[in-house]
């Protein structure tokens, strides 16, 4: 394992996370949570970083949301997104929901609608992922790109607590996750050939054939950044006009 | 504000034949060599429409280049200098215009050098745009059909200094310039102490591609060495003078300024377009030089569509390629973006996603140099 790559800690079980956590120390960016609810807070003492809880009961998110909230965990719905409430109940209560793992299973007509819920519901206040950090990072012109965003970049570690390896379809993947240097530099270094239409694609520099990785999500991932880029374009010019000193109305 | 630099072709035609021209094509049947006033005016045109479609104003400079630009007609560049007046006059301070050339300056006479007083005129204060032209001290390399090519130069070099116009100089290096570099460098600051020289490593491109011009290739490493040995006389003059990339580099790295120029900066498909004789539109110069994946023809698309065109977007796709791929473990990468794309397709059976073959020469540089990147 490289001795200073970033860290992203995936278990079922605090037990076996704490001490990882302890070991990896500032190395750990994330950890994902995939057990029971309920005994994920005891990970907030410790760890003041990204968590994301993976929970398919929406029952056990209602009967801890006071503590999500306050302890500022994500939640990951593991259950199908048929319907914009499926979200919207949680943002309601204050927790931040992140539907990355989510976004190529649920029907486009329901991305869209949970789009238009996050840019332009009066009322939200909480962050809804990953639409939140791709308009920031389109706004501000961040260098991050959809496997940043998946944590899935070349001299990235997942440490996998438990079995061993992601064997579920959040991470769209199976292999071992040990060291994801594994494969990822030959797909990154083979993309003008495997997919030559990505190279004249204007969200390349977003998606770098993410959308084409293991599946093709190309079309839905297409139209989440470019609707999104619409919105960054439109905030800037606000920005801009505002930092001119024309729209005072800022 | 929008910025492009525009490099139009007017012409292929040249009244010099130097060993390694990279413009230089073999004559093909049907081909055009010169644009015509029809094609002239469709480009103008087609900037009109653009800057009338857009909420945001536009800063265009045109570099008139070739073969030789100023073997057109004087009526073609008065055309030009009557277009964007007309255009000006229109869009006021929604378009700003401004001519550069790059000319070897070859039988210069005075109505010439009064159109290019009007042409290369800014914003009426007086001022002109510098004149770019090439110079070999070194004979047999840059050559006329008939008579002395440095003499004729020289006379217009004279000319220009007389009329107050301001001049840099292209200078390619090849083997010969790497073996007697002390006498290059000696001539040039002993003829043009104060002048910016742009000091260009000779690529296989147009005549300089055959292989009667094998004689004068230089390799990556021998680049890299020639840039060292460069910079070491530069950084010991008292004054140190314009050149590049030696300035352009000490500069970014001194944090005097935030951008280096277009083949290190990794946005040349962003900033520049480059339009061919028949109109059809490439990346840049060098771009038309390689006939690499044209974005389109100015007289068929407006330039809305050309700059949405997905040879374009390829270019530009190609720096965030590199810096993820490639360049990912690169130190050096914020000074270089991959260097020139059309380098790269000339080391790689023009593939662009891959590094130039002069990224060994800016290794070499740079770590001889700096050793370690300014944060």
């Amino acid at each position: 394992m490289k001795g200073d790559a970033p860290v992203v800690l995936v278990g079922t079980d605090t037990k076996e996370l704490l001490p990882l956590i302890f070991e990896y120390g500032d190395r750990v960016r994330q950890v994902h949570f995939h057990g029971e609810l309920k005994n994920v807070f005891v990970l907030r003492e410790f760890f003041q970083g990204t968590v994301k809880v993976f929970t398919d009961s929406k029952e056990e998110i209602i009967r801890n949301s006071v503590e999500l909230k306050e302890k500022k965990f994500f939640i990951c719905p593991a259950f199908p997104v048929e319907k914009r409430e499926d979200i919207s109940f949680i943002t309601s209560m204050g927790i931040a929901v992140d539907l990355l793992y989510r976004v190529e299973d649920t029907a486009p007509g329901v991305i869209r609608e949970i789009l238009r819920y996050y840019l332009h519901h009066p009322s939200l206040v909480i962050p809804v992922e990953p639409f939140h950090s791709i308009l920031m990072a389109k706004v501000r012109d961040r260098k991050i790109n959809l496997w940043g965003l998946y944590s899935m970049i070349p001299d990235l570690v997942f440490s996998v607590v438990g079995e061993g390896k992601l064997g579920n379809d959040f991470y769209r993947t199976s292999m071992e996750w040990k060291n994801s240097d594994n494969g990822l530099k030959e797909y990154f270094e083979s993309i003008p050939k495997r997919h030559p239409g990505c190279m004249a694609c204007d969200q390349f520099y977003f998606c770098f054939s993410w959308a084409k990785y293991k599946r093709d999500a190309c079309e839905l991932w297409k139209r989440i950044l470019d609707h999104l880029q619409v919105n960054a374009r439109e905030i800037r010019n606000v920005m801009a006009k505002s930092a001119r000193g024309v729209d005072k109305t800022l | 504000m929008n910025h492009l630099t525009v490099i139009v072709k007017p012409t292929n035609r040249c009244n010099a034949n130097c060993l390694y021209c990279s413009a230089w094509h073999p004559v093909e049947e049907g081909q055009t060599h010169t644009m015509d006033l029809e094609t002239l005016e469709i480009l103008f045109e087609r900037v009109d429409d653009w800057v009338t479609h857009s909420k945001q104003s536009k800063a265009i400079k045109f570099i008139w280049h070739g073969g030789e630009p100023t073997l057109m007609p004087l009526d073609f560049f008065n055309r030009v200098i009557a277009l964007q007046a007309n255009l000006e006059k229109k869009h006021g301070p929604r378009l700003r215009m401004e001519n550069n050339i790059q000319t070897n300056l070859l039988f210069l006479e005075k109505e010439k050098l009064d159109m290019l007083k009007v042409l290369l005129a800014r914003d009426g204060n007086g001022k002109k745009s510098t004149i770019g032209t090439s110079y070999e001290p070194l004979p047999g390399v840059r050559v006329l059909k008939r008579g002395s090519y440095n003499r004729e130069w020289e006379r217009s070099i004279a000319l220009l200094k007389e009329n107050d116009f301001p001049f840099g100089i292209v200078y390619v290096v090849h083997k010969r310039s790497i073996r007697h570099i002390d006498r290059v460098v000696e001539i040039f600051l002993e003829k043009f102490p104060g002048i910016g020289i742009r000091f260009n490593p000779l690529y296989r491109e147009g005549k300089a591609a055959e292989s009667e011009c094998e004689s004068l290739y230089i390799t990556p490493l021998e680049w890299g060495d020639f840039l060292v040995r460069l910079y070491r006389i530069w950084e010991g003059l008292d004054k140190k003078p314009g050149w590049q990339p030696l300035k352009e580099v000490d500069d970014f790295h001194m944090k005097k300024k935030s951008r280096v120029c277009c083949d290190h900066a990794g946005r040349c498909a962003v900033t520049h377009l480059g339009i061919d004789t028949d109109g059809g539109v490439y990346s840049c110069g060098r771009g038309i030089d390689r006939k690499y994946k044209s974005f389109g023809n100015i007289r068929e698309k407006k330039i809305s569509e050309i700059l949405r065109s997905p040879s374009r977007m390829e270019m530009m796709n190609r720096s965030s390629f590199l810096e993820n791929t490639f360049c990912r473990e690169c130190k050096w990468w914020r000074y270089c973006h991959g260097g020139c794309p059309m380098d790269a397709a000339i080391a790689n059976e023009n593939d662009i996603f891959k590094r130039s073959n002069f990224c060994i020469s800016r290794n070499r540089f740079l770590n001889t140099v700096y050793g370690e990147p300014v944060q």
